[in-house]
């Protein structure tokens, strides 16, 4: 009986001391020389816009002018066809140019800076920017554009400012055979290049396009007209298709009139090595733009880039500490409380709710989840979560009380769960730190076993 | 059961009141979240961001927001909901005498003042038209230039307007994932708690999404009554309250399906 308690009040000691381990590595870090200072090895939290600083963009409708072809009739001349026996006009065309405004004067109405808006925060939350901040002048139509100041921001502009008018054109008559209304998803590839070796991996980039029914079947039908052709001298010509984004010119291309098309491999960048990492990435950063500006509509008004600045958080480090001294001050009450209702039994169950508390932040960190001041508050919410836990451990059996508490935690567990889909910041934060808090509710099992269950040493 | 009608009857009242005044009046936004001006300073030298804010509050409303800005904080970014002259060129002087500076409320107004002039560039106009334009300017807006200050090129103040961020903008990404959950969360309610009464696997999810509907509606009715600014807590707010109201039904029910249980048996 007496080796059975000594063992039992060992088992507690090393959990104890493993609590304390975990309390020391996940608060204040591990640290190694690092030139002429420490470093802790520990990644650092992700930390929200809200918190340490972002970038305002500021974008205003373009009210500049472009030159454009207008087709002018100059001539025409009436040719008889003896073969077919019919006469057909043919109108001879001379471009000329005339300035003309890039926003249409009726376009610019609340309806399309309305219409804008949902498209630029559907860009901007696509390619993975899911900290922002949009908001629209109804007046003038500008909009103002707040992410977190990282790699991604020095994007938004192209996100925005390009429109995405996607069009495939006969090369020769400039007819548009295909529009943006037929694409319906995109997605940027990187495949090898025919003439890459190991010394030289050689990629090309690009973009995916899958079209709807009506774009599929228009893409089959062209792709039989847009073909190369040999005549009986063995003369090849070739009738082409110009692919365009935004009226540049992407690709001159034709195509295999016995395939059956489903998709288009539009590659953008050829023969890209990637042992030049930095072009590599921001080759595929681009083609991830188009991939997000043809996935999402084209934008009704063309913008321009403004201005934008970086800010700091509002929140100064004189609120952090308040919020810090606040937190203190809470945990020491909270710990009276518990030495007042659980007497000696009170250590054990301050280690457990410290060693949640600390494996949550450790598992935070690693998880790379942003910190918002939501997230925070979930972070206090959890650990009073798993209060009720341990409540419901003592004042039942251990598995009863697990049984228990997962029971009713159920509604909240989907709630959660559901929150981490979340393409908001504010709410997927608050789903992952929930997550993560209730993967560490098995620490809280465990160590329950270990330190108050009053059978442990049997 | 009487209490809670009561208390339905008082939420259901506030919430079409708050609608009332949402009608009316609008949502209190905070000032970041307002339409607002907002002033950037360039002042380059080191500065003590909590002089400045000091300043700022002295020279506009309490609610001013004041915060660096750029990557090596040389410039200081000021968002108040409203910006007078008066207010302005107060602050300006308080800045000159602490850092030993120059701005100029006339340097503020200047690319304002040309844009409503409709000069699109001051630098095509001759030396004649510089001159007309400037008596121009003092005889409308009272602000007398040199021809070397209209010519001069400034990007050391800059004063913009700021849209506000609809409440329905802040709210609506959470709005989505909400109801998804609610759905599952209704279909859990009817299949655990369909034996706590008659009709219970139609009823209790019922009363659920009524009441959780309900309470969210009533925090934003609060909000709206008693003119709290709204601002990106609001969010986090109505989750913290649906997760908690969550919980506490669902200890409940399961109270009442342990005693309707224990009753059977």
């Amino acid at each position: 009986m007496k080796k059975k308690e000594q063992k039992g009040i060992l088992k507690r000691v090393v959990a104890l001391l493993i609590v304390l381990l975990m309390c020391l590595v996940s608060f204040f870090g591990i640290y190694k020389r690092d030139l002429n200072g420490w470093k802790n090895v520990l990644p650092d939290y992700e930390v929200s816009k809200e918190l340490t600083g972002s970038r305002n963009f500021s974008f205003v409708v373009d009210d500049s002018t472009e030159e454009q072809e207008i087709a002018q009739e100059s001539s025409e001349e009436t040719q008889e066809t003896t073969e077919e026996a019919e006469t057909e006009t043919e109108t001879e065309k001379t471009p000329e140019t005339t300035e003309v405004p890039v926003n249409k004067e009726e376009d610019l109405n609340l309806k399309n800076y309305e219409k804008a808006r949902t498209i630029i925060e559907q860009r901007v939350k696509e390619f993975g920017i899911l900290d922002s901040t949009i908001s629209l002048d109804e007046k003038t139509g500008s909009i103002n554009v707040e992410v977190p100041n990282d790699t991604n921001s020095d994007y938004l502009v192209d996100l925005v400012t390009k429109q995405g008018k996607f069009e495939i054109v006969d090369s020769d008559t400039e007819e548009v055979l295909m529009d943006s209304s037929m694409v319906k998803s995109a997605a940027a590839f990187y495949a090898p290049d025919e003439s890459a070796t190991a010394d030289s991996p050689l990629y090309n980039l690009g973009v995916t396009i899958e079209f709807n029914s009506a774009g599929e079947k228009k893409l089959n039908e062209i792709s039989k007209t847009y073909i190369e052709t040999t005549n009986a001298d063995g003369e090849v010509t070739q009738k082409t298709v110009t692919i365009r984004i935004d009226g540049e010119d992407k690709r001159i291309t034709y195509f295999a009139p016995d395939s059956n098309y489903t998709n288009l491999n539009l590659s953008l960048y050829q023969s890209v090595d990637l042992n030049d990492e930095d072009l590599f990435n921001e080759d595929y950063r681009q083609c991830l733009i188009y991939q997000t500006i043809l996935e999402t509509d084209k934008l009704p008004i063309t913008y321009v880039a403004d201005s934008s600045p970086y800010f700091e958080s509002n929140y100064g480090r004189n609120e952090i500490i308040i919020i810090a001294i606040v937190g203190i001050v809470v945990g020491v009450v909270i710990v009276a409380a518990m030495i007042k209702k659980f007497g000696k039994k009170a250590v054990n169950v301050i280690a457990l709710e410290l060693g949640y508390v600390a494996l949550l932040l450790f598992l935070i960190r690693y998880a790379g989840v942003a910190i918002t001041l939501t997230s925070l508050l979930m972070i206090i919410f959890m650990s009073l979560i798993n209060y009720l836990l341990t409540l419901m451990i003592l004042n039942e059996d251990l598995f009863e009380g697990l049984k228990k508490f997962v029971i009713n935690m159920i509604p909240l567990f989907i709630t959660i769960i559901v929150f981490v889909f979340s393409k908001d910041i504010n709410i997927s934060s608050v789903g992952m730190v929930g997550f993560w808090g209730i993967v560490t509710f098995i620490f809280t099992g465990v160590f329950s076993l270990l330190l108050l269950d009053e059978r442990n040493g049997n | 059961m009487k209490n809670r009608k009561i208390l339905y009857v008082l939420m259901i009242i506030a919430i079409i009141l708050g609608m009332l005044i949402v009608w009316k009046k609008g949502f209190n936004y905070s000032t970041l979240y307002s339409s607002h001006k907002r002033l950037e300073v360039a002042i380059i030298q080191d500065h003590n961001l909590n002089d400045v804010k000091q300043m700022a509050k002295e020279s506009f409303d309490s609610d001013v927001i004041v915060r660096n800005s750029t990557l090596f904080s040389t410039s200081v970014v000021v968002d108040a909901k409203n910006m007078t002259d008066d207010q302005i060129t107060n602050f300006f002087v308080k800045l000159n005498d602490k850092y030993g500076t120059s701005f100029d409320i006339k340097e503020l107004k200047k690319v304002n003042i040309l844009e409503e002039m409709n000069v699109e560039s001051i630098y095509d106009l001759s030396d004649e038209e510089v001159n007309t334009l400037i008596s121009q300017i003092k005889d409308k807006y009272g602000y007398e230039y040199t021809s070397e200050e209209l010519l001069a090129q400034s990007s050391s103040l800059r004063l913009s307007d700021t849209t506000k961020v609809k409440m329905f903008n802040i709210i609506k990404s959470f709005v989505f994932p909400m109801m998804i959950s609610l759905i599952i969360v209704l279909v859990y309610f009817a299949v655990r708690y369909r034996k706590l009464y008659k009709n219970a696997w139609i009823l209790k999810p019922l009363k659920l999404a009524f009441e959780m509907f309900l309470n969210q509606a009533f925090i934003v009715a609060v909000i709206a009554i008693a003119r709290i600014p709204v601002a990106n807590y609001v969010p986090a707010l109505l989750a913290f309250i649906w997760m908690i109201q969550l919980l506490s039904e669902t200890f409940k029910s399961e109270e009442e399906l342990r005693k309707v249980t224990a009753e059977k048996e």
